[in-house]
């Protein structure tokens, strides 16, 4: 069977990075008022980039799930996918370029194809190095592959740039799924946030003399969204323990995953606007920046079709 | 957060996979209700107790064979793997996941020493006497009565939707013995001997075709004392535990099951879908359908290792329960709908059509999915209780 507890590392572990991230990155930090914050730093102290890399090259010698925890809690807190990009890039690269990447010194960013050579750059500013993340690939280019414009994006808390990618500049790939296995656990810590918030607000705010948390509508809309969290999460463990131990199993447990995390992003945070009410609508508040958030992650990871065509493709799991 | 597999486990595995070949029926279930449908249920129990699988968890004292959850969820995928006879719709199953857990929880030890070897071996069948016409969602409305009369109880009332009721020797039966106490006091949790005179059953036809579940009259019946599970006047707490099991344990080997019958699934499009449209079927709208619902049930089996690792109280099997129940309707439903017109016939591809009707239960029986809504809200999440519940 697959043993979904954590060990007590791996609970400090979860516990350390939760700190670390609430000090450093609450999620107001992303309102349209805030002044502008940059955690990479702070994360590279931490060892965020090479987490699961050996000691000997800067990295904490962690394994693949417990990259996935932290993950989980980089999507609770609407860390940048540029933090996704620099992990994948220092597992891609080696020497001094990983320890430059792991020490924060170098950075990554997020590109998207948009078919032939065109593409989307996320938060691309201070990028040396580019990742694309396909099902089943992941390919790192030079910052110079892309060249592009500012334009608006659906979720201003990062910025978005159109332009033509330079395939041919690519410097080689890795042929691994863990690029969608990470991108879901943050769609899991996505779905798991604003869940949270929703039915924290539905506790306190007050219509008819009694929390809206009482009325069934909402309850039942909550209850939706803790089953959705519930759902994502599980997936997402079980495919970082095969993605760990048994690799025959890993493509249809990651592609499960991935499919059931979007599907929950998407949905909860879909739900929690509706729970909030007007204030949902706000731009000030937070609940908008986690729908937003689901499309960007999903949209990096090819889209929930995509996930979709990659599961069928896949025999069933041998072990569960 | 690993995948466990000794070298215990694969032989275990093994083990199972080579028994179950052996000797999973060829024939289906009979759907008919009726002798024949139970004699199928009955044998193929019989037939696990025998060949030394009548219960992979429970103590060995009692018939099972005292090993790991990780064993029992073994067997279960082997079971579904092997398409052996399903765990629900089948009459066993009221014992074996429920009152036979029940026992082992609150029993004393000589209903333990009865009862629970029985379970096992398929020689007494189980029914579940709860629900009564005035008192479903709202088990805390039961009337029922029971008198205590010297050593015995004495029943009378009536009980509604008892599923397998014309196949049960015993049923768990909940009843009212403070005759002054309203709602979730003085309700007693009592096993009823199904022959004992004044107990007259009625068989309800349902939507898809059986009449499995029945209306059940108690007419001043007679039950010992020692029948009463948990005490007199802890009924509702018995009855607590009782659900918990039916809404958690109960779901691990359908979670099992339901994967299986997804591939099922999947095998029959691919061998019959190319010749319709061409290969391009995985890029069609029922090929997303497949795809989710492959996805979901990879989701839920996961549920179930996170129920367990979690062990965070009984609220939780319903997140478990509620994703179960819907998703059994959404891969029939989709199932009707890779059928086209064959899913007018019931008996279509092994029976799909009649278990798309058949599953318009899930989320009625056990507690509807709004209560499990309710209990999420209320028990896991916190919210508030509404104004007219209480
Ligand atoms: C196939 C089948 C087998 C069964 N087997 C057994 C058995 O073996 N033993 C047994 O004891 N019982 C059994 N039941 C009964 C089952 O537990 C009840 O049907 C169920 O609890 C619902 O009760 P009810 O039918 O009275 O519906 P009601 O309680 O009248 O519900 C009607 C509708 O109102 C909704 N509703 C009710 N209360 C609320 C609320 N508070 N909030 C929101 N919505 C609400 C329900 O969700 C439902 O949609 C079985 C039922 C079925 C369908």
């Amino acid at each position: 069977m697959i043993d979904l507890g954590l060990s007590d590392d791996q609970r400090q572990i979860v516990d350390g990075v939760v700190a670390l991230l609430q000090e450093n990155c609450p999620v107001s930090r992303l309102r349209p008022s805030a002044a502008p914050s940059d955690v990479h730093r702070r994360l590279a102290e931490w060892g965020w980039f090479g987490a699961a890399l050996p000691e000997h090259d800067g990295g904490l010698g962690l394994g693949v799930a417990e990259e996935v925890l932290l993950y989980f809690e980089a999507g609770r807190f609407l860390l940048s996918p540029s933090v996704l990009a620099t992990t994948l890039a220092a597992r891609l690269t080696g020497g001094d370029e990983r320890k430059a990447l792991c020490a924060g010194d170098r950075r990554a960013a997020l590109v998207l194809s948009l078919g032939g050579d065109e593409a989307y750059c996320i938060d691309g500013a201070g990028a040396q190095v580019l990742i694309a993340i396909r099902t089943d690939e992941i390919v790192i280019l030079p910052a110079e592959a892309f060249s592009g414009e500012p334009v608006v994006g659906l979720d201003e808390t990062v910025a978005l740039e159109r332009g033509r990618l330079d395939h041919g500049l690519r410097r080689g790939g890795e042929r691994t799924h863990v690029g969608v296995l990470l991108g879901a656990a943050m769609l899991a810590g996505v779905s798991r946030a604003v869940c949270d918030l929703a039915v924290d607000y539905a506790k306190v705010r007050e219509q008819f003399g009694q929390p809206i948390g009482a009325f069934q509508a909402i309850k039942h809309l909550c209850a939706d969204m803790g089953l959705n969290a519930y759902a994502a999460e599980a997936q997402v463990k079980a495919a970082a323990a095969a993605a760990a131990s048994t690799p025959r199993d890993a493509a249809f447990q990651i592609a499960a995953a991935a499919a059931t995390a979007m599907a929950a992003a998407r949905a909860n945070g879909s739900i929690a606007i509706q729970v909030h009410g007007g204030i949902g609508f706000t731009a000030e508040a937070d609940v908008h920046v986690y729908l937003k958030r689901a499309h960007l992650l999903s949209g990096v990871l090819g889209g929930l079709e995509e996930q979709h065509r990659w599961l069928l493709n896949c025999p069933p799991p041998q072990m569960a | 957060m690993r995948v466990v597999q000794s070298a215990e486990d694969l032989l275990f595995r093994q083990e199972a996979r080579d028994w179950l070949a052996a000797n999973v029926p060829g024939e289906r279930r009979p759907h008919e209700t009726g002798d024949a449908q139970r004699a199928f249920d009955v044998d193929w129990r019989r037939r696990q107790y025998d060949g030394g699988w009548g219960h992979i968890a429970w103590p060995r004292a009692y018939g099972g064979r005292g090993l790991p959850v990780a064993r029992q969820l073994i067997w279960y995928e082997e079971c579904a793997r092997a398409r052996a006879p399903a765990y629900t719709n089948n009459c066993c199953f009221v014992g074996l996941s429920h009152a036979g857990p029940t026992i082992i929880a609150r029993g004393d030890d000589a209903q333990k020493a009865f009862h629970l070897p029985r379970i096992l071996s398929g020689d007494a069948v189980w029914c579940q006497g709860f629900s009564e016409p005035g008192a479903g969602s709202d088990l805390a409305g039961v009337r029922t009565r029971g008198v205590i009369d010297g050593d015995s109880l004495v029943i009378s009332g009536q009980k509604i939707w008892t599923s397998y009721a014309i196949y049960a020797q015993f049923q768990e039966l909940l009843i009212r013995t403070d005759p002054d106490s309203t709602r979730h006091d003085g309700l007693t949790f009592v096993i009823c001997d199904m022959s004992a005179p004044g107990v007259e059953i009625r068989p309800i036809r349902n939507i898809a075709g059986g009449s499995d579940f029945c209306e059940v009259f108690y007419d001043e019946v007679r039950l010992p004392l020692t029948a009463v599970v948990g005490g007199v006047g802890a009924g509702w707490d018995v009855a607590m535990s009782l659900l918990a099991f039916e809404r958690g344990a109960a779901s691990f080997p359908v979670a099992m099951e339901i994967a299986a019958r997804v591939e099922e699934l999947l095998e029959y499009v691919e061998s019959k879908r190319p010749s319709i449209e061409g290969a391009g079927w995985r890029e069609s709208a029922l090929g997303a359908r497949l795809a989710a619902v492959r996805a979901d049930a990879a989701a839920l089996k996961s549920m179930v290792y996170l129920l367990i690792a979690r062990d965070a109280g009984p609220a939780e099997g319903s997140y478990v329960r509620l994703f179960l129940s819907e998703l059994e309707q959404r891969v029939s439903a989709l199932a009707m709908d890779l059928l086209g017109p064959e899913g007018l016939e019931k008996a279509s591809l092994g029976g799909w059509p009649r278990r798309y009707l058949d599953d318009f239960k899930t989320t009625i029986a056990a507690g509807t999915s709004q209560i499990q809504r309710n209990i999420i809200g209320e028990r896991i999440l916190g919210l508030p209780k509404g104004g007219a519940r209480r």
